[in-house]
């Protein structure tokens, strides 16, 4: 699909709640539909005099209606333009290029989406694990133990369909949703 | 089948799939792995794949300056040669061709638990120069010339603890009124002067100024300019005869004996004018500055080293330019002026990294160095002291706060000692 240049409207950036408070999530609107594939990233602007690079982020997510006019991406502060990003209201003006790269291929044939997150890695799986479950497909999620029960990111339980197998909650290695 | 209970916290997301490869009988035909995170967790997930030969795609991230694949900065090495670009081929790339011995650049930080506490390292610095003549610094960080006037420090805010020399305003021997303006302007992360050398001029130096600096508490560093040979030789007496030891000879003056060249631009004239003043004051520390202007700064160096310097002090401006579009002249009013800034810091530090190959004497560096961060990056490449500039106008609290960004980097480095920074680029 055509890489384009919107200029996007924040719609808000939500604290996620972790075990550390420097992970955000930052919703935009956009005058049409990104379009953005699972594995696509987006750039945004920099605000900080003196850095003139974009800053590259993997989409987190984005409505699947077609019509959907939003996405939104996650990031972790750790550096100006990230800390400026963190501060973001309801109103305010960021450019986004996008949607950039190459969609992830999901393999028709692949019975079981074995996912692996490491860190903020896990950002960059979300918006995969969402179309996995909107595909019907079997999927287990795999992140360090140390982010159960204190990380608040839209995977929810996605062991999906049938059974896979009987699982010990302990397996599984995310919990609640809402970021 | 094994049931779980517990949760041990110290797992990586690579224990849990090796687990549950373990686990169960999964095979390339009906799985597939996906993964997202640091290179040396995928290099793993990499491997765990491999071994039971199952599909594997990776989620990378590298820097990359356009994403639409113009700038080919994102490479990722393939085994077979030839790199992906993770903006065109990516971000998901086939784990079993990506080269990751190539991507491999270890962190040398080390834990917490093998960190020196901050108030043990020592930052003292000794510079060591011609005959066995010393320059005892209790911190690297030296406040620049043309950058700080007493009256900063007494009626404040300037900050001076912490900061191991201060430099005098570059010195001539007749006061000057210094250049028509306009003689700053602001750059877009930097800015360009061309004051002039506006000073008093050596005598009322000496009388009304020396003494002020002096009693400010740290070592005093007397900068100074001359128009000829003679003239610096002239100043360097004066200046050993009324007390100071340590002295930093402004080569980016005009040879008005030669047409006006910079003395820092021949490789003869430096060797004239050192020489001449380490035979005149030959008990005196000497830093030479040199400046980045001259084609080959390397030899330059060189010439200074040995003809008698005890320090070199790298460097004085590049020149710049400035456009005022309101009036349409140049917004230096003597229409090039000298770069200061962290624009300019990435062309000073590569000249410091060349400079410190070639000569063993101590040098002292600056350009834009603005944090510890700054500080550290010349230390590496082999400087043993820096000077902050211009970072002192917006940051008053420059130099201590540099000063403890610049410890803490040696602490996480697991150093002990400010010395151990010193060259420890790894190539």
């Amino acid at each position: 699909m055509k890489r384009r240049y919107f200029e996007a409207t924040v719609v808000d950036c939500q604290q996620c709640r972790q075990r550390t408070n420097d992970i955000f999530r930052l919703s935009l609107l956009i005058n049409q539909s990104l379009e953005a594939k699972p594995g696509q990233f987006v750039t945004l602007e920099s605000f900080c005099g003196g850095k003139i690079w974009r800053r590259p982020f993997s989409v987190y997510d984005q409505l699947q209606d077609k019509d959907s006019r939003d996405f939104s991406v996650c990031f972790k502060v750790v550096g100006e333009n990230t800390r400026h990003y963190a501060s973001l209201k309801l109103g305010d003006k960021i450019s986004v290029l996008g949607p950039l790269g190459n969609p992830i291929h999901i393999n028709e044939n692949v019975e079981n989406h074995i996912l692996v997150a490491g860190g903020i890695g896990r950002a960059g799986l979300a918006y995969l694990t969402e179309e996995l479950k909107r595909l019907d497909r079997r999927a287990i999620f795999f992140m360090a133990p140390k982010m159960i029960g204190k990380c608040s990111m839209r995977i929810g339980s996605i062991i999906v369909a049938s059974a896979w197998r009987l699982l010990p909650k302990s397996k599984i290695t995310c919990s609640q949703p809402t970021c | 089948m094994e049931i779980v209970t517990e949760v041990e916290n110290h797992m990586f997301a690579t224990d849990l799939l090796n687990r549950e490869m373990a686990l169960s009988n999964y095979h390339g035909v009906n799985t597939e792995i996906i993964a997202c995170g640091p290179n040396a967790m995928l290099e793993k997930v990499a491997q765990i794949a491999d071994e039971r030969g199952i599909p594997c795609q990776v989620i990378m991230e590298i820097l990359m300056a356009c994403g639409v694949g113009s700038c080919k900065g994102c490479a990722i090495p393939k085994k077979s040669g030839g790199y992906f670009h993770l903006c065109q081929d990516g971000p998901a790339l086939p784990a079993d061709l990506v080269d990751w011995e190539k991507l491999k650049r270890p962190s040398v930080i080390v834990t917490e638990e093998r960190r020196v506490p901050v108030e043990k390292i020592n930052m003292g610095v000794v510079l060591v120069g011609q005959s066995g003549k010393q320059l005892i610094l209790p911190s690297p960080i030296i406040l620049e010339s043309g950058c700080l006037d007493e009256g900063a420090v007494i009626d404040g805010p300037v900050d001076l603890t912490y900061v191991g020399a201060i430099k005098s305003k570059g010195l001539t021997l007749e006061p000057r009124a210094g250049n028509p303006p306009p003689r700053v302007c602001e750059t877009p992360s930097g800015m360009l002067n061309s004051i002039g050398l506006e000073n008093v001029g050596l005598t009322k130096f000496i009388s009304e100024q020396l003494p002020l600096r002096k009693s400010l508490g740290v070592e005093v560093i007397v900068n100074f300019s001359g128009a000829t040979v003679h003239e610096f030789v002239e100043m360097a007496v004066k200046l050993a005869e009324a007390g100071v030891r340590v002295m930093e000879l402004n080569l980016s003056c005009p040879n008005t004996e030669k047409g006006g060249q910079m003395f820092a631009v021949s490789y003869g004239d430096t060797e004239e004018v050192v020489a001449a003043v380490h035979r005149a004051v030959s008990e005196a520390f000497l830093l030479v500055k040199l400046s980045p202007m001259a084609p080959n700064v390397v030899d330059i160096a060189q010439a200074a080293a040995y003809s008698g310097a005890d320090a070199l002090s790298l460097f004085n401006t590049y020149l710049g330019m400035k456009i005022d579009l309101v009036t349409r002249r140049p917004a230096i009013g003597n229409i090039y002026g000298g770069m200061s800034g962290p624009e300019v810091r990435p062309i000073a530090l590569r000249m410091v990294h060349l400079v410190c190959q070639k000569v063993s004497i101590s040098v002292v560096a600056s350009t834009g160095i603005t944090c510890g961060e700054d500080a550290a990056e010349y230390l590496i490449v082999g400087a043993q002291a820096v000077a902050v500039g211009a970072g002192i106008f917006s940051n008053p609290n420059a130099g201590p706060e540099i000063f403890h960004g610049l410890r803490k980097i040696v602490s996480d480095y697991g150093m002990s000692d400010i010395k151990e920074l010193v060259g420890s680029l790894i190539l």
